[in-house]
Order: structure tokens, then C-alpha cells, then sequence
């Protein structure tokens, strides 16, 4: 009970908080102190909800059909704190929590910009929706409300457990930062709204910036970790696979990179009045549509994330959530459309905003071509169009003309100015970039980049990559904290390039090796080794890490593929993850395909009748002739003698024989009674009795072969993996570092030109216009004052 | 600035249309067994994995072999250029992506759906 009465007051402290934030945005003072209220309860419950979760999760109570669903008495702290967020409800929980906290932040903030009250009714309202699904999704569910049959009071004494696919240290990291960045995404969508409903239409950009910059950062790199798990230890041999769920994070992010760049623009000349208010609703709506794509089910059948769908409740009110959102924006643009301020200002297209502006359009495209993709399935049947999918490649050959383009545009706009630019300088500026770019463009031709469209991408990389570095280092001596943009654009050089290089240009093979086997791969000898069990504390599983040397004249390396089997799935088959060996230039991936275990001489399966040669030595035969029900003689204990009549035949040999094996009901194990047979060579045992429940005549018998007086041969496996180079991916997983670090840098740099701005405001109210000569130093403050 | 947006409206109409036609020319629809046989385009078609018959994988020519019933009840073989995809026997749905050929599915890419990752059914309740 606790957890729902806490939940019902979330919601309700939510909804107060939202309708006092709207009467004192009109009546102010005393309403305003009743919101604020209103909103600490809503965290102080929001915090106790996901803190009674978490320790009921801790504490293994399966009476909660939500954590009986996901977690188990076997998991280790760390992951079980995880299964708070492991299914649908508490992934809202989480998504809540992180709103909740953000928001908390945010209050204060807005407070000193005054912009509260607007702005906290918006984002309330967000929290509205989320905490009714939980009153819905609730995690708090006891096992007989969801099963009608379960007595009142059943406590299951173990949890269903973790898919251990997801039983590593990214569970706990990777979900949570792409939830913060989601959250994050909520606050300049409430500006745009406050701003509308403030009639102030321009200061809120500056405001919202460096909580737009935190989220695009925090995003961005929540879901490149998530790429980083898929490729590190969920085996998927890339990093993105253009599936429905990681285009469905992507798409709020590029909206937000291309806001970033707008607000850009405004701050500067004033203008894109309307198409920042737009792109911040445009990022929150994907935001919604993206959580409606993964958790609504609509997707099914595309997506290799499996989701299944949440019953039509969430489904409708998610749809619903996204309605309301829309309805909401589109109301607020059209009952301000009038009197938005329509800046009467050209861009000169060689203007530093024209080439921003261009640059953001371009972002929006590719954002467009995503979201087109992934919603294909969706779009098809509205129009009464047969379901179909977008092949993945697509994106590629959409996207990789439109990456050219980015990287040209960051690079190149640094070098205009506001306004217009003497392009004879730009010419003269970018030479250097310019010839370095081709140098190395010329460079990759001889490394093998082949296409003509892959080789204008790297001199497009370079050129971006040469431009930026030089500004970095221009201004990093000078003013840290403008290096940001500057440091995300290379990252995305980084980025783009080592995609196309570790993705197009991989080289990859199957190979299949027995135990102490090598095989060739590129230069590389590659040995199977041995494997050792890993993890033995664990009884739900077991895990073998297997040793794979890799030589290369002198060089030597040991590739780590991990096999294993779980209770999970009854140990059905066999879970795998990737061994990767990381040089400085390209990875070697060892990605595991298939595990057999074989026999040299493979014991038989013979049906009543079946003959069959004798493996060790086949020029006999065996047949089964018939089984012999075990008398009264044939019990002691829980051992049951079970016997089959064989006879074996060669030339000039023929010999019938009763075999046995002992049934040991206790274990369930079967132990056969070896024979051997003078003039041969060999010993036989029957070894299992399979037995036909449904028709007892066609069970089955397995015999086993060995040397005469001999071992029994021990089995030996084959071990099938592709193995793959990819050249330079370690450039990505570093560019991601940079295009997050870069974002950082800026909100930092925004944060402390916003308090410059507030100080300066109440010092001193001169309204001077100050031009600097070195347009990439010009401080923010004079953009503001530009503006007003 | 009015003639410069219509330009730029223009294009962007245009590089939608392409990709919408391109889209619309590359994309793989969904059918059944016996609508994929017929036209023997590429498709995806969704079904159940039959467990009894044969389900193997041969290392050898990277082959995995299984057999599957789609939605309307139609059987067919289905061969998977591939591994046995990780928590196929989870799998209460299969999707395959391919062409059919004589006699049966060759398919190119296979995606399981795997409920029990994430609902629970009654009868678990039971099991210590």
C-alpha cells in the first residue's frame, strides 16, 4: 500500500503544483510560495516512491509483481539496484525521479530569471502525465492483483532474475544518463511554452541555453554508451545498427543540436524568433514520440529490443501524452502567431548566421530522414498502405552526403563573420585546411578508402578537423571556456570518420576451430587455446572464458570470447559476448557464432531394429533387438539395472549380448556396465535409455564406444566466431567523449555569461554598444545588448 | 529574403520527395508464406518457431536451419545465412527477413521477440 498511497501523492502534488504555478503566474506572491510547496512535495515523494522500491527490491520482496518480474535472490547489489528500472514501470519511475530532480535544480534558477511561474507550471505538467501512468504502470502491483488466480498473500520465494544479457555494470550506468538527457530535454521546451505565454520571445533563449546544452551533452552521450554496450558485450559487431530504439534517442538529439546553433543566431542578430520556439517543442515532442515508439508495442516487429506492448491503457495515455503536447504548442504558437516578432533581417549567405543556420537545416534533415525511417512502418498503414521496413543501409546512403555537409559548414562558419565576410580572406584563411585535408584525403586513397564519396568525407573530415584545432588552439590559452563548440565539432569529425572506417571498411571472416586448432585471419594466426570457468559462485550459471592466442611474428595476444549458460533460459543454449583485442589503430573482434561438442568416435542412437556401425572401429555393427523390462532383481535402492539386447556382427563375428545401464533415479544420471568381446578391440556401454513416453516400443538407446579397457573418450569442441578488424573505431568512442565534453564546456561558458549579464544589468544600466575586432572572442555580453 | 526561402523551401520539398520515393523503392514489406513464395520478393514474415522438427546449426557452411509457421498457419523451412541468434528458444515470436526460394525461406536477418524478458506468465509463480 505504502508505495501507491506515495505514488497517488506524487500525482496529486503534481497536479497542485501545476494549477498554482498557472493562478500565480496571473495573481502571484502568495500562489507562487503554495506551488513551491506543492513541487517539494512532489520531490520529497517522487524520492520516497523510488527509495521504498529500491529497498523493497533490496530486501526480495516478491509479493510486488514488478520485482518478482525482474530481480532474483542471486543478483549482486549493483545489478539489483538495477532492476529498478529493468522494466516498463520503473522506467518511468526512473524517467519521473530524474524530472523531478531536475526540476528541483531548475526552480531556483528560474526563480532568479523570472521566469518561474510559467516555466514550472509547463514542466509540473510534464510530471502530471508521467505520475499517472505510474498510478496505472504501477511497480507496486502485488503478484494476485496481476494474476487473478494467485492466492492473497502468495510471496514467491525467487524472482524471475535479470536477463543475463543485461546483467553487467552498463545496466547501471548507460540508463539512467539517457534518462537524465531525456528529462533534460523537458526545460527549454517549458521556456518556449513560458515564453510564449510571457510574451517575451527572445530572452528566454538565453536562459535556456545552458540547460539545453547540459541536455544535448548528457544525451548524446547516454546514447553512445549505449552503442558502446551493444558493441562491447552484447556481441552486436557495431556500435549503431540503425534499429528503431537507438533512432528513436537519436532524434531528440539531433533537434537539439540543431536548436543549439539556432539560438546561436538569435542571440546574435535577433532573427529565428519562431523557428527556436519550434525547435524546442519539436526536441520535447521526440522526446515523447520517443518513448512512445519504444514502450507502446507499435514497433514490435522491427526492432530487435524487444518491447512487448504495455496493454492499451499506457498505450492510449502515452498517445495521449504526446497529443495533449502537441495540442498544447500548436495552441500557444497560434494564439501568439500575430505578434511573434518577425526580424525583417537577411542573412547574406556569407554571413556567419547564414552558414549556422544552413548548417542546423541540415542537422534537421538528417533528423528528418530518422525519423521518416523509423516511423515508416507506422506511416504506411495510416495511409491505408501495406507495412513495410526501411532497410537499414539507407540511412547510410542518405545520411553520409549529409555528414559531408555538417562537417564542411562547422568548419567553414568559424572563419565568417556576423553579418558579411571578406571572402578573399576566407580563401586565404582555410588554404592551409584546405591543403591539409587533401593531403590527407590523398593519403586514404592509398590505405584502401576506395569510394569516391568515402574520400570527399575524409577531406571534408580533415578540413573540419584542421579548422577547429586551430580555433582550439587559438582560444584555449585565452578564454577556456569558448573552446567548447569547437571541441564538439572535432569530436564529430572523429566521430563520422571512424564510423565510415571501423563500418565500411572492416574486413571479416568465420572461423571455425577445434581445441588447440590455429587459422589464418588477415596477418594474424589465431590459436584456440583452452577455456576455464569463470564466475563459480554463481549456480544460476555457468561461464566459460575462452583463451584465443593471436600471433603475429613476435607479437602476441590473448582474445577472451565468453561462453555461457544460464537457468534463465533452462540453459537451453548458450550466451555469448565478443573478445575484443584493442590496438591503437584498428580492434580485432571475436565474435562467438556457435559452440559444439563433439566425439571422434560419436556414440550411436539405435531404435528398436536400427543397425548402425561401430564408430571406434566400423567394421562392426550394432543393432538394438529389443529391451528388457526390469524384473524385481533389477531394483536396489533408487538404482534401476535397465537392459537392451544388441547384436554385434563383423566378418566372421557374430555375437548377441545383453547390455545394461543403472538408472540412478536420485541423480537422474545413467551409468553403463562396459563389455568387451574377445577378438575385437572395443568395449561397449549403454550409456542413456531416451525414452518415448507416448510410445515406449520407439524409445531410443545411446552406446557408447571405447578402446578395450580403455578411458572413454572425453569430448572436444568447435568453436565457430567471426572474427573482424575494425579499423580506427577507437576514434569514436573518443569523439563521443569530446562532442559531450564540448557540450559541457559551452553550458559552463553560458552559465558564467548569464550571471556576467545579471551583474552588469544591476552595476550599471548603460546601454553601450561594444564591438570587438576578434569576432571569435566577442563575449556574449554584447550579443545580449545587441539584441535588446 | 522571400524569393531565397521559396529556393530553400524548394529543395528541402525536394530532397523529401527523394527520399520518400527512395524509401518507398528500398523498403521490405510484410507477407506471408504463401504471398512470399508467390512474388518471391524480398519480406519479412512473422511466425512462430516450430520446436519439434528440425532446429540445427551447421558451423561448417554457417547455416542455421529451423522451420517456422507463419501467422495464417503455413509452414514453411527457413534457412538463415547465420548463428542461432541469442535467446532464440525465449523467443514466442519470430520475424524473418528474406526471399523464399524452391522450397524455402532463405533468410537474411532474423529478429526474436521475446516477451518473457519482460511480462511474467502465472505458471512462473510456482517454480522455486
Amino acid at each position: 500500500m505504502t508505495g501507491k498511497i506515495l505514488v497517488y501523492i506524487t500525482l496529486l502534488s503534481s497536479i497542485s503544483s501545476v494549477i498554482f504555478y498557472i493562478i500565480a503566474a496571473n495573481k502571484g506572491g502568495m500562489f507562487t510560495k503554495i506551488a513551491r510547496l506543492s513541487y517539494y512535495a512532489l520531490t520529497t515523494s517522487i524520492v520516497m516512491v523510488s527509495m521504498y522500491l529500491l529497498s523493497e527490491i533490496l530486501s526480495h520482496n516478491y509479493q510486488y509483481t514488478y520485482i518478482w518480474e525482474y530481480s532474483s535472490n542471486e543478483l549482486p547489489n549493483n545489478l539489483l539496484t538495477a532492476t529498478f528500472y529493468a522494466g516498463q514501470q520503473g522506467s518511468f519511475l526512473l524517467w519521473g525521479l530524474l524530472l523531478t530532480l531536475i526540476g528541483y535544480f531548475l526552480m531556483p534558477y528560474v526563480q532568479k530569471h523570472e521566469y518561474e511561474n510559467y516555466v514550472m507550471a509547463f514542466y509540473s505538467l510534464i510530471l502530471v502525465f508521467i505520475t499517472l501512468i505510474l498510478t496505472i504502470k504501477s511497480p507496486f502491483e502485488f503478484i494476485w492483483e496481476s494474476f487473478p488466480n494467485v492466492p492473497v498473500g502468495h510471496t514467491p520465494e525467487n524472482g524471475r532474475g535479470l536477463n543475463p544479457v543485461l546483467q553487467n555494470y552498463w545496466i547501471t550506468i548507460h540508463p539512467p544518463i539517457l534518462f537524465t538527457g531525456y528529462s533534460a530535454m523537458s526545460v527549454p521546451f517549458a521556456f518556449a511554452m513560458a515564453a510564449l505565454a510571457k510574451r517575451d520571445y527572445r530572452n528566454w533563449i538565453k536562459v535556456s541555453l545552458p540547460w539545453l546544452l547540459f541536455g544535448t551533452g548528457i544525451l548524446g552521450f547516454g546514447i553512445m554508451l549505449g552503442g558502446f554496450w551493444a558493441y562491447e558485450t552484447l556481441g552486436w559487431g557495431g556500435f549503431w545498427a540503425w534499429d528503431p530504439v537507438e533512432n528513436s534517442s537519436l532524434i531528440p538529439w539531433l533537434i537539439a543540436v540543431s536548436l543549439v546553433h539556432t539560438m546561436l543566431v538569435s542571440k546574435r542578430t535577433g532573427g529565428l524568433i519562431k523557428t527556436n520556439i519550434f525547435l524546442a517543442i519539436f526536441a520535447f515532442i521526440a522526446v515523447l514520440y520517443a518513448s512512445f515508439l519504444t514502450r507502446s508495442g507499435v514497433l514490435g516487429d522491427t526492432s530487435v529490443h524487444s518491447f512487448v506492448s504495455p496493454g492499451q491503457t499506457v498505450y492510449n495515455l502515452l498517445l495521449i501524452m504526446m497529443i495533449t503536447f502537441i495540442l498544447l504548442s500548436i495552441v500557444g504558437v497560434f494564439y501568439r502567431i500575430k505578434e511573434l516578432p518577425n526580424p525583417k533581417s537577411t542573412f547574406k549567405l556569407d554571413s556567419k548566421e547564414f552558414g549556422l543556420s544552413i548548417g542546423s537545416v541540415i542537422v534537421l534533415l538528417i533528423a528528418f530522414i530518422v525519423i521518416l525511417g523509423t516511423s515508416w512502418p507506422i506511416i504506411l498503414p495510416i495511409f491505408g498502405l501495406e507495412k513495410s521496413v526501411i532497410e537499414p543501409q539507407m540511412y547510410d546512403q542518405f545520411n553520409t552526403p549529409l555528414a559531408i555537409i555538417v562537417m564542411l559548414l562547422n568548419s567553414l562558419t568559424l572563419y565568417l563573420t556576423w553579418k558579411r565576410t571578406n571572402t578573399n580572406h576566407l580563401l586565404k584563411k582555410t588554404f592551409p585546411a584546405l591543403v591539409f585535408a587533401v593531403i590527407f584525403a590523398i593519403g586514404a586513397s592509398f590505405l584502401g578508402i576506395n569510394k569516391a564519396q568515402d574520400l570527399v568525407l575524409v577531406f571534408a573530415g580533415f578540413f573540419s578537423l584542421y579548422i577547429n584545432f586551430e580555433f582550439i588552439f587559438k582560444t584555449i590559452f585565452k578564454n577556456f571556456s569558448q573552446v567548447g563548440s569547437y571541441v564538439a565539432h572535432v569530436g564529430v569529425a572523429l566521430l563520422i570518420m571512424g564510423a565510415l572506417f571501423s563500418g565500411s571498411y572492416e574486413v571479416k571472416e568465420q572461423i571455425r576451430l577445434e581445441k588447440g586448432e590455429s587459422a589464418k585471419f588477415m596477418d594474424y594466426t589465431i590459436t584456440f587455446e583452452d577455456k576455464e570457468q569463470i564466475e563459480r559462485q554463481w549456480k544460476d550459471r555457468e561461464k566459460y572464458k575462452y583463451n584465443f592466442k593471436i600471433t603475429k611474428g613476435e607479437e602476441t595476444h590473448y582474445v577472451h570470447p565468453v561462453v555461457y549458460w544460464s537457468d534463465f533460459n533452462k540453459r537451453e543454449s548458450p550466451f555469448f559476448e565478443p573478445g575484443i583485442h584493442t590496438f591503437a589503430t584498428k580492434d580485432l573482434y571475436f565474435s562467438p557464432y556457435s559452440i559444439e561438442t563433439k566425439y571422434k568416435n560419436p556414440p550411436v542412437i539405435l531404435s528398436k531394429n536400427d543397425k548402425l556401425p561401430i564408430t571406434i572401429d566400423s567394421a562392426y555393427k550394432i543393432q538394438l533387438l529389443k529391451f528388457i523390462m526390469p524384473g524385481p532383481e533389477s531394483f536396489s535402492g533408487e538404482q534401476i539395472k535397465f537392459g537392451s539386447l544388441v547384436r554385434i556382427s563383423g566378418e566372421n563375428f557374430i555375437k548377441e549380448d545383453t547390455l545394461y545401464t543403472i538408472i540412478d533415479q536420485g541423480s537422474g544420471y545413467n551409468f553403463p556396465i562396459w563389455k568387451s568381446y574377445e577378438g575385437t578391440e572395443f568395449d561397449i556401454g549403454f550409456m542413456q535409455l531416451d525414452v518415448n513416453k507416448e510410445d515406449l516400443g520407439s524409445s531410443r538407446a545411446i552406446y557408447a564406444f571405447r578402446k578395450t579397457g580403455g578411458e572413454m573418450e572425453s569430448p572436444y569442441e568447435i568453436f565457430t566466431l567471426e572474427a573482424s578488424s575494425k579499423p580506427l573505431i577507437l576514434i569514436v568512442w573518443f569523439g563521443t567523449v569530446m562532442i559531450a565534453l564540448g557540450f559541457f564546456i559551452s553550458m559552463f561558458k553560458y552559465i558564467k555569461s548569464n550571471k556576467k549579464i545579471r551583474l552588469e544589468e544591476k552595476t550599471d544600466g548603460d546601454e553601450q554598444i561594444v564591438f570587438s575586432n576578434e569576432n571569435i572572442n566577442e563575449t556574449e555580453t554584447v550579443s545580449f545588448r545587441l539584441n535588446k | 529574403m522571400n524569393k531565397r526561402y521559396l529556393i530553400g523551401g524548394i529543395i528541402i520539398l525536394l530532397f523529401v520527395a527523394i527520399a520518400i520515393y527512395s524509401f518507398n523503392d528500398k523498403k521490405v514489406g510484410y507477407a506471408d508464406i504463401a504471398t512470399a513464395a508467390t512474388t518471391g520478393e524480398m519480406v519479412q514474415v512473422s511466425g512462430v518457431w516450430l520446436k519439434d522438427l528440425q532446429t540445427e546449426y551447421f558451423s561448417e557452411r554457417n547455416e542455421f536451419i529451423f522451420h517456422l509457421k507463419d501467422d495464417n498457419g503455413a509452414e514453411t523451412k527457413v534457412v538463415f545465412e547465420g548463428a542461432k541468434p541469442n535467446n532464440f528458444e525465449l523467443a514466442d515470436k519470430v520475424v524473418i527477413k528474406g526471399v523464399y526460394e524452391e522450397g524455402y525461406f532463405k533468410a537474411t536477418q532474423i529478429l526474436t521477440k521475446c516477451p518473457s524478458k519482460y511480462e511474467g506468465k502465472e505458471e512462473d509463480l510456482y517454480k522455486s
